[in-house]
């Protein structure tokens, strides 16, 4: 089975090495005056295996195959003062429909000044500094069905100003539109075993997703500390999951509901030879009610063990947060311990595995990640997932039964 | 008095259950890790050397270094002679003066010895200037001849007052010494020379006191003083701790095992601070005490407890858990609170106190965890026999209640007006670091010192640099008067003992030309004469006794040392403002300047102390003012615990302004420190009176009785353990040491005194009207302390971490160092530049991979290279991109940016030796070489195919390199580096770098083309091919940052 599949991604690159040139051919028609231009493209087959039953029997077993298109286009002009950059990303699934999409991750008109950065378009920005958990990260929309890691984004429609004077960098973001968050559909794993319908969304606005959210960010650094202070208004990222009578197979099903939030967040990081200390902190209002939560840990990388060339690095961070046991975050009262590992070699080989246990109802996931290249132009990516000892009262009891294997090849042009 | 009937196991108790059934695990666990951690004492060195009291970014101690490194160095002893009844001017006398002159020669690291027998007479005969000793041979001197010498030293100013004075029977030898820094002990060394030298003199000359002073004997006195200490006051808190627990447990058994939780708290402390190299000094000798004390106040909770349930009819082992369940919580939150306290010292502008406060830090963490770990442990072993219930003291918490709830407004208005009167006082204290103070009269050093500055001179020094603005412009004429001028103000000046100055040599000098014509005492009248007297004078003074120490080497500036009395530094920094404001209106721009000398370096460090640890006061006031207000679940009471918290030390100082009145260096420390320990009377009135609001349902009378008789006893106990500890540490010889412990048992008993009397009273009046409390937030919030917890001793690690900086005196050796500034500075002012690089890795079976970047530097002017690599391929890392901000004698700066997620992650500093990616060049291997990352040696010259190479071997200063050396050749012609090979950590040659295709790129910068590294020990190799080499291409420092990296593809 695995020969077929490495047979049909031959074809497919072939295939696709002449759609790339068709796409270099075009790019350069439309960057006509342009100074500088680039195109890069890399296509990816994913198999993912679930060894347990499914919660749901509506929903899929064994093997979830896709493939994956992500492409950057970046264009320069006007003496490279402006710059177009667009990054499509096309996932085809084979067994789950909603998990089939396609994405803006980035398309954006910026220039970059003496002062600083104007951006407008779909943006892709990162805030934060620890590795199990991105409390800070608020601006885009968690791509839930690429991975249920949540490191995955949709691109966000704004208007990025950014000033860089001496005493730190200032950034004020007007996002227009809201983006929902997409969940695995009714055949896909990894959701909560109630299905999620995606018609009757509400929201708190009553401008629904057109409401326009406002966040602002100060960040710096001082000798050994980064630290960044946000401030966010506007649509929950995050949905409450209500649960209803589905108005077609009156079963009962969950229908998302984005309210209105304020938010504050600390991120900060200290770095202390090969100590990484670091902290996140939120402060949310939302639907009257107050919620804080942190994450806190360290990270401590041990360089050329054993007179090797392998880095390891150890990380432990703790989370908090104010609803403790009623709370819908899975981080809610938990610990969680990695192990990084970076081999140094040529073929980048690394690995990352994380424990995480919530230590008031004793539920524990492991995650692990491995990457490495082949050939020239190849990465092979192995990852896994499994919840134990799962219980009622937290959110990963829904994922009881997805544990999962994940293999992906992926060829860069 | 705790026993309350809980059957609920908490986690405290059953973590405490799994202990005792692990007990002996838990006994000689603890015993070696704290064995482990002692074994680090064996590297304890000791630092003396008075300058470690200034941080390096200290602005004195910059101008002073500056200063010895323009003239010469400035560590001295000067030996005081004394006669009661031989006067100096005696044939006698200066026989003696002429011996130690001589034998003083001979004293290690001497290199200048100043006296009144060897001072560099001037007189004219005819034409001619005759150069010699004011004494040549004391023996065959005349009474004339005694006379003479009597009266030149009277008008001579670089005699009077300094070397004699208006005491007929005193004299002093200036000994002046050039430490070379490599040894802890040179001062020591100096010291015990002079001691030497000075039984010696005691014996030849019977009748002669010999008397020793100066910097050297300064640095010899910290050492011998905290030596003093360990040995006086170590014994002192044992032999106290003894009795107080023998009063208070009554029990022989349970007085030892606090005694092993004191002495194991501080075996680890101080041996944990050998291992991580932090040196020993004056302050760090309070370490010990203070641990003691504090690790005393933890044990004797628990064991009061235990004693008090432990009762006929009750199991040891439930009484053991009983004291557990009951102190877990108070034990842990009061050393939360005192180690914050400790940790705020690394505000402090003196590196010794904030090793003082990790280091306590560290003894009071120690300390909560043996008590909750090996304490019980070993109480379970012990053979100890349960007790009659003994008579309840509470008569005495019982009737302060009850004072203060009939007379609450008198004891708010009387106590709130004595804190606003010792408020008042706090004003008096005034700023003080005179430093021969430091020492009390117990001391050698101070006795000597305080003799010589009444009978002889002043101790304290104002040293000007004084500068002409041009190459030999001390010669001018206008720059002679204005420093003759300056001179005479000085002399002026009421507190002023001696002013040395050029100008009165060139009056001599003047004079002397002149046939020795008193009215020619006077500043030559143009630049040539002046220069040809300097020339003259210079080139007739002996080897040793030449100008260097008072004129630069370009004769472009001139040393002006003024002497003062004995003044407070509150003086001394009057007389520079003074003397600047002096200069500003009467001297041109470039003579200004501020004077430098350790004086001057102490007059401000105390201003500075206090600024500094204002800040980590506040902060460390922020982390315990949030800390108490989650264990009072309390917002309220959060903010009202800040009152009993900040005034203790309003009424110490207050107090101390009534009695002292003088604020040393150490003191600012007291703020935070006492900030710590003052809490926890906080801690235990507050919440006891919390818990009868809430859970019992009391009234605010009744709330304030029950919190008394609860807690009334042990806070009585713990104050008077650590006031009875800081009392201890109060009778140090070293007045550092002293003054921080008296000040720091007066607020721990103001604290004591504040928080029985205003505390209640004041409870009693805000929530006297108000309805009871209700339960509904008894809801524990145990998370919230655990996240604070954590937070806090994440930043309190960081704290020790951040500003630990140790520093490392480097011995580079002149040749090695030569070659490498000279390659420096031909490679200096490129601004930026960048290339393209094709890197070629291959393993040992031939096997290749590539990968490409562009690397772009910018060069900065104070410190190294900002550099950018950017990767190209292999494809799946396109885009990601490494900054880093090169340093010259700290860690680098380094971020990773990945451009998948759009995350720019700042990375680990300790990474110098990993490889980069996947190559043989390591990180260290491709960062900017700075001058400073390495120690040199000058190996030899070398001739390879008609090139000739200097080999220098190179040393890297981080401790986190790979290497233990780096052998370079570099060409003689151009200080290009042609090859390097490495030696990895076990001396071993590791791989070897070629560098080959040299080429000049506008005229002056040479950049090989390739760069190939070879790793002999597994047999591959990396080659790196440079293109597009391209300089002052006008890079924009914006680029180099972190927001930048987003753009880079």
């Amino acid at each position: 089975m695995r020969a077929s599949y490495l047979v049909m991604n031959h074809h497919l690159t072939c295939l696709l090495s002449t759609v790339k040139g068709c796409l270099i051919l075009l790019a350069s028609a439309f960057s006509v005056g342009a100074q500088d231009w680039e195109f890069d493209l890399s296509i990816g087959s994913e198999l993912r295996f679930f060894p347990e039953d499914p919660v749901d029997n509506h929903q899929l077993e064994g093997v979830q195959s896709s493939i994956v298109f992500d492409s950057e286009w970046y264009v320069a002009f006007a003496d490279q003062l402006w710059e177009i950059t667009a990054n499509p990303y096309y996932r085809h699934d084979f067994r789950d429909d909603e998990r089939t999409h396609f994405d803006f991750r980035e398309l954006h008109l910026s220039t970059w000044r003496d002062w600083g950065l104007f951006s407008v378009g779909f943006q892709r920005v990162f805030w934060g500094v620890t590795e199990s958990q991105h409390l800070v990260d608020i601006i885009n929309q968690t791509d839930l069905v690429e991975s249920p890691d949540g490191e995955d984004k949709l691109g966000q429609p704004a208007i990025l100003v950014q000033l860089t004077p001496e005493w730190g960098t200032l950034s004020f973001y007007a996002l227009p539109y809201f983006r929902e968050r997409e969940f695995p559909g009714t055949e896909g794993r990894l959701r909560p075993g109630l299905q999620i319908v995606d018609d009757q969304t509400r929201f708190e606005s009553s401008r629904e997703s057109s409401h326009t959210d406002f966040a602002v960010r100060y960040s710096h650094f001082l000798g050994n500390i980064d630290i960044g202070l946000s401030y966010f208004n506007g649509t929950a990222r995050e949905p409450i999951l209500e649960p209803i009578l589905s108005s077609e197979s009156s079963e009962v099903v969950l229908r998302a509901f984005y309210p209105l939030m304020s938010q504050f967040g600390l991120d900060l990081q200290i770095t202390a030879g090969g100590w990484l200390w670091k902290l996140e902190a939120i402060h949310r209002t939302q639907l009257d009610s107050d919620y804080a939560a942190a994450t806190a840990g360290f990270e401590y990388t041990f360089v050329g063990v054993l007179g090797s060339d392998w880095d390891i690095g150890s990380l432990m961070e703790l989370h908090l947060d104010s609803d403790g046991s009623e709370s819908t975050n899975v981080f809610n009262n938990d610990l969680f311990v990695g192990l990084r590992f970076a081999a140094n070699d040529a073929a980048d080989t690394s690995l990352l595995i994380g424990w995480n246990i919530d230590m008031r109802n004793d539920t524990q996931f492991f995650r692990g990640e491995m990457s490495r290249r082949v050939m020239r132009n190849y990465t092979v990516d192995l990852e896994f997932q499994s919840t134990t000892n799962t219980n009622p009262t937290d959110p990963l009891f829904e994922f009881r039964r997805d544990s999962y294997f994940q293999l992906s090849l992926t060829r860069y042009f | 008095m705790h026993s309350t009937s809980h059957t609920e196991k908490n986690s405290i108790v059953r973590w405490t259950e799994a202990l005792l059934d692990r007990k002996w695990l838990a006994i000689f666990g603890s015993f070696l890790i704290i064995m482990l951690a002692g074994f680090g004492g064996s590297k304890l060195y000791f630092q003396n050397d008075y300058r470690i009291f200034f941080s390096e970014d200290n602005p004195q101690l910059q101008s002073f270094e500056a200063l010895q490194k323009i003239y010469t160095k400035d560590d001295s002893v000067l030996i005081v002679l004394h006669h009661p009844e031989q006067e100096v001017f005696s044939s006698e006398f200066l026989s003696a003066v002429h011996y130690v002159t001589e034998e003083s020669w001979k004293l290690p690291f001497s290199t200048r010895v100043d006296s009144l027998t060897n001072f560099q007479h001037t007189e004219a005969d005819g034409d001619d200037l005759i150069v010699e000793d004011l004494v040549v041979s004391p023996e065959t001197l005349t009474e004339a001849d005694i006379a003479k010498v009597e009266r030149i030293a009277r008008t001579e100013p670089l005699l009077w007052n300094r070397v004699v004075s208006d005491n007929p029977n005193t004299t002093g030898v200036s000994v002046t010494l050039m430490l070379p820094g490599e040894d802890m002990n040179e001062s020591n060394f100096v010291a015990a020379g002079a001691r030497e030298l000075a039984q010696k003199v005691g014996e030849l000359y019977p009748g002669m006191q010999v008397k020793l002073t100066g910097t050297a004997m300064l640095d010899n006195a910290f050492a011998e003083a905290s030596m003093g200490d360990m040995m006086s006051l170590i014994p002192a808190m044992y032999v106290l701790i003894s009795i107080i627990m023998a009063i208070l447990l009554r029990s022989v058994f349970g007085t030892i095992a606090s005694l092993c939780v004191v002495f194991f708290s501080t075996i680890f402390a101080i041996g944990l601070m050998g291992w991580l190299g932090w040196p020993m000094n004056g302050p760090l000798t309070a370490a010990p005490t203070m641990i003691m004390t504090l690790a005393v106040a933890d044990s004797i909770h628990y064991l009061i407890t235990f004693f008090q349930t432990y009762r006929p009819g009750v199991t040891k082992r439930f009484a053991l858990l009983e004291s557990m369940r009951i102190n877990f919580q108070p034990i842990t939150i009061t050393s939360l609170t005192t180690a914050i306290g400790f940790l705020s010292l690394n505000f402090s502008d003196s590196p010794p106190f904030r090793t003082l406060g990790n280091v306590v830090a560290i003894g009071v963490v120690a300390a909560w965890l043996l008590s909750v770990v090996m304490l019980p442990a070993i109480m379970s072993v012990l053979p100890v026999k349960p007790r009659k219930q003994g008579k309840e003291t509470e008569g005495f918490y019982g009737w302060i209640a009850n004072m203060i709830i009939r007379r609450k407004t008198t004891v708010l208005m009387g106590t709130s007006l004595v804190t606003l009167a010792l408020a008042f006082f706090v004003t008096r204290n005034e700023l003080n670091d005179q430093f021969v103070n430091y020492f009390d009269e117990r001391i050698e050093f101070r006795q000597d010192s305080d003799f010589t500055m009444d009978y002889l001179t002043g101790f304290y020094n104002l040293d000007y640099d004084l500068k002409s603005g041009e190459s030999g412009g001390i010669s001018n004429p206008e720059y002679l008067a204005h420093l003759e001028e300056f001179a005479e103000w000085f002399r002026a000046q009421p507190e002023v003992v001696q002013v040395v100055s050029l100008s009165d040599t060139m009056k001599r000098l003047n004079k002397n030309m002149h046939g020795d014509d008193p009215s020619y005492y006077s500043l030559p009248e143009n630049r040539e004469l002046a220069a040809q007297y300097l020339l003259l004078y210079e080139m007739s003074l002996p080897y040793g006794l030449d100008l260097n120490n008072q004129i630069n080497v370009d004769k472009s500036a001139t040393r002006l040392t003024v002497t003062v009395e004995n003044l407070t530094t509150n003086n001394i920094r009057e007389l520079i403002d003074r003397a600047d404001l002096w200069l500003e209106s009467n001297a041109p721009e470039e003579f200004r300047t501020l004077p430098a000398s350790p004086i001057v370096m102490f007059a401000y460090i105390s201003k500075r102390n206090v600024e500094s640890m204002v800040i980590g006061t506040f902060f460390a006031l922020v982390l315990i003012s949030a800390i108490l207000g989650v264990v009072l679940r309390s917002f309220k009471y959060g903010l009202v615990s800040l009152i009993p918290n900040l005034t203790p030390a309003v009424l110490g100082f207050g107090i101390w302004g009534l009695y002292e009145a003088q604020i040393g260096m150490s003191l600012a420390p007291v703020l935070g420190m006492t900030l710590g320990i003052v809490v926890d009377d906080t801690v235990h009135f507050l919440s006891k009176y919390l818990r009868a609001r809430r859970e019992k349902g009391y009234d605010a009378p009744e709330a304030v009785k029950y919190a008394f008789s609860m807690v009334g006893q042990a806070m009585v106990v713990t104050t008077i353990i650590l006031a009875v500890g800081f009392v201890v540490l109060g009778t140090s010889s070293f007045q550092l040491n002293s003054w921080m412990g008296q000040l720091t048992a007066i607020v721990i008993v103001s604290a004591l005194l504040f928080d029985f009397l205003f505390l209640p009273a004041f409870q009693l009046i805000i929530d006297g009207k108000k309805a009871r409390s209700s339960n509904l937030r008894r809801k524990l919030f145990k998370p919230g302390i655990v996240g604070v917890s954590g937070l806090v001793v994440l930043g309190g690690i960081f704290l020790m971490t951040g500003n630990q900086a140790d520093a490392q005196d480097i011995t580079p050796e002149e040749k090695g160092l030569q070659i490498a500034i000279e390659a420096d500075l031909r490679d200096t002012g490129y601004e930026d530049w960048s290339a393209n690089l094709h890197m070629v890795l291959t393993n040992r079976h031939g096997q290749s991979s590539t990968r490409e970047m562009r690397f772009l530097a910018l060069e900065t002017e104070t410190e190294g290279d900002k550099r950018l690599s950017i990767f190209d391929s292999p494809r799946d890392v396109e885009g990601t991109a490494f900054l880093t901000y090169t340093y010259k004698e700290k860690d680098d700066d380094q971020w990773l940016y990945l451009p998948a997620l759009k995350r720019v992650k700042r990375i680990a500093s300790n990474n110098q030796s990993g490889p980069f990616v996947g190559s043989e060049f390591a990180y260290e291997d491709l960062a900017s070489q700075e001058v400073e990352k390495y120690t040199y040696k000058y190996l030899m010259n070398e001739s390879i195919n008609g090139v000739d190479y200097y080999v220098v071997e190179r040393y890297p200063t981080d401790e986190n390199s790979g290497y233990t050396r780096h052998v370079v050749w570099i060409d003689t012609e151009e200080y290009r580096t042609h090859r390097v090979d490495y030696y990895d950590r076990k001396d071993e040659l590791l791989k070897t770098l070629t560098m080959l295709g040299y080429q000049q790129y506008l005229d002056k910068f040479w950049r090989a083309d390739v760069f190939e590294m070879v790793n002999h020990q597994t047999g591959k190799a990396t080659r790196l091919e440079f293109a597009d080499y391209q300089f002052k291409t006008g890079l924009d420092d914006k680029m180099f940052t972190k927001n930048a990296l987003r753009r880079i593809r």
